[in-house]
């Protein structure tokens, strides 16, 4: 189950997911950011500290995401990933691919 | 000492999935594996399920099983995936390469290379009209 929050600080708008991101929650993860491209938000944060568990499905999912939201000239930048979330973008390359950030402020900050 | 070997069985369903990891985490916790070797087996069954559920069975598994068994030996502990989708080796596919650029990504293949960095050992058989997949985890490691 992942439970998925959004709020915004100036233009940048903070999508803050928790629990676990499977192969059963992540259509529910993807249609959230995707709600939020959908909607004009592009300057998107995903805090994932929150986050203990993401399987490639979870990925997959960010992936296309931030696919997207390029496509509308935005971009999508991760704080805070847990060890083994960040072990698994690693695995993935995916660290070369996102802007990872220590903390939620750095990533806001950073639009 | 006899090995003990614990037998699940699932609908072929994505939704299905879960109950099939918490089977398996609740054996894997039950001969004392620790909470990192756990979360690697959990992982590693969610990802070969998807697969054979996605891939195998096309998601129209729902009047299919699958079929979940543990087993703890010595050295290991076993988990073994079957089921009766087409013939189908993950350990024949090639690898996805972390250093493709993001607009050549198409999003899959990266259950297996999850599955190979956290299993010790990983066999695939094909027998009796059924996919076997096999994963071992050191019972003397905790990671």
């Amino acid at each position: 189950m992942i439970d998925i929050s959004v709020s915004s600080k100036d233009s940048v708008t903070l999508v803050e997911a928790s629990g676990r991101v499977d192969s059963m929650s992540a259509n529910q993860f993807g249609e959230a950011l995707s709600t939020q491209i959908d909607g004009g938000h592009v300057s998107l944060v995903l805090d994932l500290s929150g986050v203990d568990y993401m399987s490639s499905a979870g990925l997959r999912e960010i992936v296309s995401a931030l696919k997207k939201v390029k496509r509308a000239s935005g971009d999508l930048r991760l704080a805070q990933p847990s060890e083994r979330v960040r072990e698994v973008l690693e695995m993935a390359g995916l660290d070369t691919i996102f802007q990872i950030y220590g903390t939620q402020d750095e990533a806001m900050r950073s639009y | 000492m006899e090995n003990q070997k614990h037998h699940m069985t699932i609908p072929a369903v994505i939704e299905k999935i879960e109950d099939a990891c918490e089977f398996v985490n609740t054996q894997a916790r039950a001969i004392g594996l620790g909470e990192d070797a756990v979360y690697h087996c959990h992982l590693s069954v969610e990802e070969v399920l998807t697969n054979v559920i996605e891939h195998g069975y096309n998601y129209d598994g729902s009047n299919k099983v699958v079929e979940i068994v543990t087993e703890k030996t010595q050295e290991f502990f076993i988990i073994t995936i079957i089921d009766d989708a087409p013939q189908f080796d993950p350990l024949q596919q090639p690898s996805p390469d972390p250093s493709t650029p993001l607009w050549e990504r198409e999003g899959g293949g990266w259950g297996i290379v999850f599955v190979k960095k956290y299993m010790d050992n990983l066999a695939y058989n094909y027998e009796g009209d059924r996919n076997h997949f096999v994963m071992e985890k050191q019972l003397t490691t905790s990671d």
